[in-house]
């Protein structure tokens, strides 16, 4: 038994944890509710690993206390968590006996541990109506790996009982909060003296945060006013930091933005507490600063956003893909800059430019480029007509004059969100009478349909019911995707293809 | 008699036509040529270049030579082809939220080192402000300026003296490349490269 995991059932039976683990090592490795114990070494000390656990499960369990042991890190891990669930004080797996021990128990103990990755690997899993680690087990590698990648193979591996000891992380990423208050008596009602009051609580927070070796990623602020509800703000930082200045910055941004409606009475402010990154930087790159300041990173996104004056959240970012079938999802993260941004090489001067190289035309492509859509949003509305045989032949969008198509290609059907129940009009059976339009008939001309505004500006709600029907169609020179609603029957111009 | 040029862009199409265009410009702004970071653009230069081409400054204007289209395509060419360097950054002020991230994904685009900023709703001059902002920055290897779908009467108020800024803006840290997409009507200076797609 190679590694023994404690799991603490509250935070006062951590801290008597805590001492008794100390008791025993002072190397402990120490997680948001457990500490695990690497016994290598330690058998002369204090005997075997098994003997030693059903000791300390006996004396702890009152203060609720688990144990769990086995011969890799998350397995033990597991094994506390299971026995935490199981109502048992203590489950020791010896080595070969892991994946039998493992099969029948619940892919949900690992929810609280793993990291991003796992956790979303655990979601698919779950999708697929895979509950339990044997059925995990069960699966083909490779066919796991095409679908979730490294973190599935890990996560068999683990259920099988292979791989080294550290197969899965076993330390959860160390977020925490920081919180601090303030009550203000007489009520604050100068913009001014709060941005000061704010400053000075952030300098306090970047003294923490500094003495803790933390950084923040995401500041909460919250205003009581009088007579008014409170009023919220957020300032997010990429990358994380803890200078006060650049924190100030952010907040003061979003005040002056949105200031309070009336004299605040009190506030909180709550940081997401982030562990701080280690950067190599570059030997070669001494003669010029190839990192931007973090806090002036931070400083110019919000500025750019607050120029946006959006109050969406956020504003700007970085377009993400969703694993979806749904055409054109995606979500909008904060745009993160590489961990090592490399400034973009200098330009010489103009003077110094000679006389430019002569360039040989490129070579054709041989393979022709892929098409590139350009969106409206929201979609256009579009009046479509079909020929019998149900496909479009004039196309009029945006309530202007009727083009003949001349080309068309489709239909390409597409549909899901069905199996959640996200939308109300998941229910099986018809759709509700508001929602459809008139059926089409062949030749008839389809209906406009005003879509809601910005449907899809930021992101396409995977877990949104579609049943969409696209058409690429080419009216003179123009190419234009077109898209019925099967649910509700209108069409729209989803974009052009430029 | 003709009627009289109200607007700025008027009279400029005015002395451009009777050769008097080349007077408003000084001779420093003459646009140096050097190899495009595009190799796939396959241009027409408006001024009668050779194609695949950028200016040295850095500003080019993509505008559509036809109704086909192209434009976009061109653009996210150039910014992928940008993006290629390890660590490169790049910004998209979208002032139509045309972009299709799918598309940018297909055209070799890494959306993880892409800024987009979807402006449909601010109004020309912030979304100038904004682009000079991220010049200043000069943190993005590539910076985006889509303003295909304004309409034209937006259009036609853009300043003469922001090309300028914008002009200034690369020179200073002569770090980034500006792409702007616009239509075909949109009157630029002849610092300016224009690129028929």
């Amino acid at each position: 038994m190679r590694y023994l995991c404690f799991l603490a059932a509250d935070p006062a039976a951590a801290r008597r944890l805590g001492r008794a683990v100390r008791a025993l090592t002072p190397s402990a490795e120490r997680g948001a509710d457990f500490y695990l114990l690497d016994w290598r070494g330690l058998e002369r000390l204090h005997g075997p690993a098994e003997a030693v656990a059903e000791a300390m499960a006996r004396r702890l369990a009152a203060a609720g206390v688990h144990v769990g042991g086995a011969g890799r890190k998350a397995t033990a891990l597991l094994a506390a968590r299971a026995a935490a669930v199981f109502g048992r004080p203590c489950i020791l797996l010896p080595p070969g006996t892991e994946a039998a021990a493992l099969a029948p128990w619940p892919l949900a103990l690992l929810a609280q541990t793993g990291d991003a990755a796992t956790a979303e690997a655990l979601a698919v899993l779950a999708g697929w109506g895979i509950r339990c680690w044997g059925e995990l087990a069960a699966l083909p590698a490779a066919e796991l790996h095409a679908r979730l990648g490294p973190a599935g193979l890990r996560l068999r591996a683990l259920a099988r009982g292979e791989g080294g000891p550290e197969a899965l992380a076993s330390r959860p990423p160390a977020v925490g909060r920081a919180v601090l208050r303030r009550e203000l008596e007489p009520p604050l009602a100068d913009g001014e003296a709060l941005e000061r009051l704010l400053a000075r609580l952030l300098a306090q927070l970047a003294r923490w945060l500094d003495r803790r070796d933390r950084l923040t990623d995401r500041l909460d602020l919250r205003l009581g006013c009088e007579h008014a509800p409170a009023r919220r703000y957020r300032a997010r930082f990429s990358p994380p930091l803890r200078q006060a200045r650049a924190m100030a910055a952010q907040l003061q941004l979003a005040l002056r933005r949105q200031p309070p409606p009336a004299a605040v009475t009190g506030l909180r402010l709550r940081a997401r507490l982030t562990p701080p990154r280690p950067i190599q930087p570059s030997l070669f790159a001494a003669q010029e600063s190839t990192a931007p300041a973090p806090e002036a990173t931070a400083k110019f996104l919000s500025r750019l956003a607050a120029r946006l004056d959006r109050r969406q959240d956020p504003a700007l970012g970085t377009p993400r893909l969703v694993d979806s079938h749904q055409p054109g999802a995606f979500q909008l993260a904060p745009f993160q800059y590489p961990e090592t941004p490399g400034l973009p090489p200098r330009r010489p001067p103009q003077s110094t430019v000679a006389a430019p190289p002569a360039v040989p035309p490129p070579a054709a492509d041989q393979t022709p480029p892929p098409p590139v859509l350009r969106a409206h949003r929201p979609p256009l509305t579009a009046r479509v007509r079909l020929n019998p045989a149900g496909e479009p032949v004039a196309v009029a969008t945006g309530g202007g004059p009727w083009h003949v198509i001349a080309r068309r290609s489709g239909p390409w059907r597409s549909s899901g969100g069905w199996w959640t129940a996200a939308d109300p009009a998941a229910a099986p059976g018809p759709a509700p009478a508001a929602a459809p339009g008139p059926a089409l008939a062949p030749g008839s001309t389809a209906p406009p349909r005003r879509p809601p505004a910005r449907e899809t500006t930021f992101a396409a709600d995977p877990r949104r019911i579609w049943d969409w029907e696209h058409w690429d169609v080419q009216v003179g020179a123009r190419r234009l995707r077109l898209r019925q609603d099967r649910r509700g029957g209108g069409w729209v111009c989803d974009g052009t293809y430029d | 008699m003709a009627a009289l040029p109200t607007t700025k862009p008027q009279l400029e199409r005015l002395l451009s036509a009777r050769g008097w265009g080349a007077t408003l410009l000084s001779a420093e702004l003459t646009p140096t040529l050097t190899p495009t970071l595009a190799p796939t653009l396959t241009p027409k230069l408006a001024n009668g270049s050779a194609p695949a081409v950028r200016p040295h400054r850095g500003l080019t204007l993509l505008y559509p030579a036809g109704a086909g289209g192209g434009v976009t395509s061109a653009a996210l060419r150039a910014a992928a082809q940008a993006l290629a360097a390890p660590a490169a950054v790049a910004a998209w002020v979208d002032g139509t939220d045309a972009l299709d991230p799918e598309s940018a994904a297909r055209a070799g685009l890494h959306l993880d080192r892409l800024l987009w900023l979807p402006a449909a709703g601010a109004p020309l001059a912030e979304l100038l402000a904004l682009t000079q902002m991220l010049l200043a920055a000069a943190r993005f290897h590539a910076v985006v300026l889509d303003v295909l779908s304004r309409p034209m009467a937006e259009l036609e108020r853009w300043p003469r003296a922001a090309w300028f800024r914008l002009l200034r803006g690369l020179e200073r840290h002569r770090r980034s490349q500006l792409w702007v997409l616009a239509p075909a009507a949109l009157p630029a200076p002849s610092a300016v490269t224009k690129v028929a797609v």
